[in-house]
């Protein structure tokens, strides 16, 4: 006798292919609730999913084969080529296999005909999940229920929490308790909850905005100089001498980074308490084209790996009397899907890289030009190696010995900067390096959770990106590693969120807004 | 021989069009969008008979209140627009959220909006703000609609879907 279930799930190929595992993980039914969901997953899937596997690589598609692979099956009675596994308390999975049901005469309508004929359910029938329009088009009309993945989905206005707006009693409250707040209280007054690092705004005072900041200390277990929690956590007005957007490193202060300095608030805060913080492990950095977000993350990496003289090391608080920067080196990725997928192949590496690569890399060679940079040394001496020939060609030239701003020089001993993409990512982890995560809004969520796994010790990940410019099939606004990434990270200590919402552009490039200019498929 | 257009009626995607022109920060344009909807038709009342005139007159309404928002910050900016706004908006806003108030509400809009913002604690002025941005973004990407009729209709479908 067959077991009844509380809901049948059928979750499509793309489901296990933006999720990996969280699939299972989610459609499982909570202890409390009581009861057993079932999965069902037909042979034909799992093949689809190792096709997708061997055709362009999914890590979601295989971390969930993985799973698949180490279940134990057992048949059912009474309905051959029906066999079950308990994946968790709260969920069963079925595969259906021949000869109940062969690839030959597979499809969904017949699956959901086998499903409903071996578990009979007055209640609840089967539902497929899936994240393409054109199932929930074409399934719907033929009776059969989908919905979206929801536990894939993640609204998009969630780029918005970095920067909130506060409300005037919050404000009237900080300004007579001598410009702070304790973080209960303000969120008491605020009627939500608030997080570390997160930026408040108050309309208001005739000269404009005011911003507040939720402060803490870091509690640091003094064994394993871990941080353990947070401390005197409050919400500080930031004072008024803020406004005037000088950036500070430990005690160097001044008006610009390499040239680059914050055209506005926004961008003062995402390179102040940001890019340029050391307590924030982990940087989301969101705004559209032309919100200035690739070059001030341009300027302010570089300033980090710059190895500055003894006197301004001090004084931007290195540790230690040797020489480098904060950080040894930094990579770049850009989405497998811009770079290493069927339609932009880079081809097969090593070989004459930079020219392969130089095409993804103008966003950033565009911002080296307009850094003081620019006049001293080519983009490409930061790819290649001070000394040695390398895939990416000659060594550096004479040019990138120069003095930068009378202060600092390039890394001697390795190259700077190097670029590459999530397909090579594979066994490689990463110590005291600044990763650039660009156009994360092209990044499927299991993507990004894969790259930011590998960062050990003294890293630093700046997660860049803007889901109205999603660039890749297999992502939309609710479901993108940018988004994903910001809901699962943020609200921890060593996290910070902006989004640029001012854009210095051309009218002719804010015009372009609006019109659908139709293009040719590929 | 010039080719001749479809003429493009007032309508949200040629108000914020012009709104943006004295309002380059994308938050403070969705807080004005936002709070200039509630603003205009806090105290909206009509005679009008039909479901569809009265959703005519309201989105109307709107309009005329983005008209004044534009003056006001081609004048000053929109910093000290949005400020002023907020002075006369806020505490009808506060004062409608208080579970007490009991206010009936003419315009269908604002009663959605308020329902909205009942739910999201005490953070209204950033739920306006955000629901603001969703407007501008889904007028601007939708582009502007030929037609009176037409941009009547489907503004006030679009900001009514949005406000929910």
């Amino acid at each position: 006798m067959t077991e009844e279930y509380r809901h049948i799930f059928i979750p499509l190929t793309d489901v296990y292919e933006l999720g990996g595992t969280e699939a299972f993980k989610h459609l499982e039914r909570s202890p409390e609730k009581g009861g057993k969901n079932l999965m069902v997953v037909p042979m034909t899937f799992v093949s689809n999913l190792d096709d997708i596997i061997t055709r362009e690589y999914s890590e979601g598609a295989e971390a969930a084969l993985k799973v698949l692979k180490d279940l134990d099956q057992t048949p059912l009675d009474d309905h051959e080529g029906v066999r079950v596994s308990e994946l968790t308390q709260g969920l069963d999975l079925a595969f259906i296999d021949k000869p109940a049901l062969d690839k030959d005469h597979f499809s969904i309508t017949n699956l959901v005909k086998k499903i409903q004929e071996v578990w009979k359910q007055d209640t609840h029938k089967p539902e497929l999940i899936s994240s393409r329009d054109k199932y929930h088009i074409k399934f719907k009309g033929r009776g059969i229920k989908v919905r979206d993945p929801q536990f894939l989905q993640v609204t998009a206005d969630i780029v918005n929490e970095g920067l909130i707006d506060g409300n005037p009693s919050l404000l009237a409250e900080l300004r007579q308790n001598n410009l702070r707040v304790p973080l209960e209280q303000a969120i008491q007054i605020m009627g939500r909850e608030l997080y570390p690092n997160q930026f408040l705004r108050f309309a208001g005072k005739k000269s404009g905005y005011e911003y507040a900041r939720v402060a803490f200390e870091r509690e640091i277990n003094p064994k394993t100089k871990r941080v353990t929690g947070m401390i005197n956590a409050r919400l500080e007005l930031l004072r008024d001498s803020e406004h005037g957007r000088q950036i500070s490193v430990g005690k160097q202060i001044r008006d610009n980074v390499l040239g680059i300095g914050p055209l506005d608030m926004e961008q003062y805060l995402a390179m102040q308490y940001g890019l340029l913080n050391p307590n924030v492990d982990l940087f989301f950095l969101c705004g559209s084209k032309g919100s200035g977000k690739t070059l001030m993350t341009y300027a302010c990496v570089l300033d980090l790996l710059l190895h500055y003289d003894k006197g301004l090391r001090q004084k931007r608080g290195m540790k230690g009397d040797g020489k480098g920067g904060f950080f040894k080196q930094t990579v770049l990725l850009k989405p497998n899907s811009l770079m290493g997928g069927k339609d932009r192949d880079v081809g097969a590496l090593p070989g004459d890289l930079y020219k392969k690569l130089k095409p993804f890399l103008n966003s950033y060679i565009d911002a080296h030009t307009m850094t003081v940079l620019g006049d001293i040394f080519p983009f490409d001496d930061l790819l290649r190696h001070p000394k040695y020939d390398t895939d990416f060609g000659a060594p550096r030239s004479e040019f990138s010995k120069n003095k930068i701003q009378d202060s600092a020089y390039l890394p001697n001993n390795r190259e700077v900067m190097e670029m590459t993409y999530s397909g090579f990512m594979r066994g490689r982890s990463f110590s005291d390096t600044l990763i650039i995560l660009d156009e994360t809004q092209s990044w499927t969520p299991y993507e990004v959770k894969t790259i930011l796994d590998r960062a050990g010790l003294g890293c630093k990940a700046l997660v860049l990106g803007d889901p109205a410019q999603i660039d890749n099939p297999e992502c939309t606004p609710a479901m993108n590693g940018l988004t994903h990434a910001i809901n699962h990270y943020v609200g921890n200590h060593y996290v910070a969120l902006i989004n640029l919402t001012r854009n210095y552009r051309h009218p002719m490039s804010e015009d372009s807004e609006g019109w659908n200019a139709p293009r040719r498929g590929r | 021989m010039k080719r001749r257009r479809g003429k493009i009626e007032r309508q949200l995607y040629t108000l914020l069009n012009r709104l943006q022109a004295y309002v380059p920060n994308a938050d403070e344009l969705g807080a004005l969008v936002g709070y200039c909807i509630i603003e205009s038709l806090h105290d909206f009342d009509t005679n009008t008979g039909s479901t569809e005139q009265v959703e005519f007159e309201e989105i109307k309404a709107v309009y005329n209140g983005l008209e004044q928002v534009i003056e006001s910050s081609k004048e000053n900016d929109g910093y000290t627009t949005l400020c002023e706004l907020k002075m006369t908006a806020d505490p009808w806003i506060i004062e409608s959220l208080e579970p007490e108030a009991g206010y009936q509400r003419k315009s269908t809009l604002v009663q959605i909006a308020m329902n909205y913002l009942q739910s999201s604690g005490r953070d209204f002025q950033d739920k306006l703000r955000r629901k603001g941005k969703q407007i501008v973004s889904d007028v601007t990407s939708r582009g502007p609609v030929t037609g009176a009729k037409n941009s009547l209709s489907r503004d006030y479908n679009l900001v009514n879907m949005i406000l929910k």
